[in-house]
């Protein structure tokens, strides 16, 4: 059975408050609906065999997120109202795999909410061929590699290793929770969409870590920029450190940087989806952080990973 | 050149115009799910035809009555 997300009402996403609520309306539930059939039908093709049909679910979520906020912005209402999103209430870790080991990760399957929860699935060991196995994680530390990969070390928190080009989905904080089989605190319903606030456009927003140089050595906690700028594809950079960040910096929101409707060309958002990497090194309370750089390749390195000493 | 498309085999045809006549989806919505419309589950295609043949939703006069 595909994972259930709660339906959606009138309700803004819990975790998420907007300025102005949320417009209702038997059209627009019957969207949401349409929405939530969306997602289910993504989750259950995520992995068919044939790209097109990949891409075709990934492409009817966006759509139908897209469709779901024309619904709630028709009246130009909320188009400046950035998201605030609420931190996470208590750290999330579930579906994890109990051994120590390293698991593949399942191509594509990497997404992380606006709470900062990841959500993939992995390749659980000594069951080739088997069903994948899906996990979600708030306290997640990313390195570098040649694979993608779920490592679970002896001590500290998972690490997933990935490709420099590796993209992480960055969803809405109830789309991770149709992932796993345990819903996250504090999000118990309600959708927004990501990244098409506004636009129209549809497009979901894809996050790569580690495209740029990060200064950080070793397995390291990463979060994407503060802000995205709305309709953003992809997101470069990442504020990275070898301490966790607290759970409100670790939050995300889609900024809407025009203020009329879809069709503006070029919507001319001021946020560089290129900012570099900011680095700041605390481990030990020592102040440490290296200043961030606008643009990638600047000298990092102060922060030393203890090696996998993170975990509280 | 005309552009009109062909069902794939084995899709289900009373839904497949159900989609293209649904007022609740717009034209590229219609094209994905037309596009994913063969590899629904039964249960999904159920779930879709449910949304998009229910009843036309009513203007909301309630509320008018109420402040009449």
């Amino acid at each position: 059975m595909a994972p259930r997300r709660p339906s959606r009402t009138a309700s803004p996403t819990p975790g998420v408050s907007l300025a102005a609520p949320a417009i209702s309306s038997p059209e627009t539930e019957a969207r949401q609906r349409l929405l939530d059939l969306a997602y289910d039908v993504s989750l259950r093709l995520r992995h068919h065999a044939q790209p097109a049909v990949r891409i075709s679910a990934a492409l009817l979520v966006a759509a139908s997120l897209a469709a779901c906020d024309g619904d709630s912005l028709d009246d130009g209402q909320r188009l400046d109202a950035a998201p605030v999103v609420q931190p996470l209430q208590r750290e999330v870790a579930s579906g994890l795999p109990s051994q120590p080991g390293r698991y593949p990760l399942v191509e594509n399957s990497l997404q992380r909410d606006e709470q900062g929860v990841y959500a993939f699935a992995y390749r659980p060991a000594g069951a080739p061929g088997g069903p994948d196995a899906t996990a979600q994680a708030s306290r997640v530390r990313l390195v570098e590699d040649s694979s993608e990969l779920l490592e679970i070390p002896a001590t500290g928190d998972p690490i997933l290793h990935l490709r420099p080009n590796s993209e992480v989905r960055l969803v809405p904080a109830t789309f991770a929770t149709g992932i796993g089989a345990t819903p996250t605190v504090g999000m118990s319903s309600g959708s927004r969409s990501m990244g098409s606030g506004g636009s129209g456009s549809g497009t979901s927003t894809s996050w790569r870590p580690l495209s740029n140089p990060s200064g950080v050595r070793g397995p390291a906690y990463y979060d994407p920029p503060r802000s995205i700028a709305s309709g953003s594809v992809v997101v470069d950079g990442a504020r990275a450190s070898t301490t966790i960040a607290s759970p409100a910096d670790r939050t995300f929101g889609v900024v809407h940087a025009v203020s009329g409707r879809a069709g503006g060309a070029g919507s001319g958002t001021a946020a560089s989806n290129r900012a570099g990497v900011d680095v700041a090194g605390r481990s030990g309370g020592a102040p440490g952080g290296v200043a961030a750089s606008k643009s990638a390749g600047f000298s990092g390195g102060a922060a030393t990973a203890k090696g996998g000493a993170s975990s509280s | 050149m005309t552009t009109r498309r062909h069902p794939t085999p084995g899709m289900d045809g009373e839904l497949a115009a159900a989609i293209r006549r649904s007022r609740l989806l717009d034209p590229a919505l219609k094209r994905h799910w037309l596009r994913v419309l063969p590899y629904l589950a039964p249960r999904e295609r159920e779930r879709l035809h449910g949304i998009l043949t229910a009843p036309a939703p009513t203007p909301p006069e309630a509320d008018a009555g109420q402040r009449a």
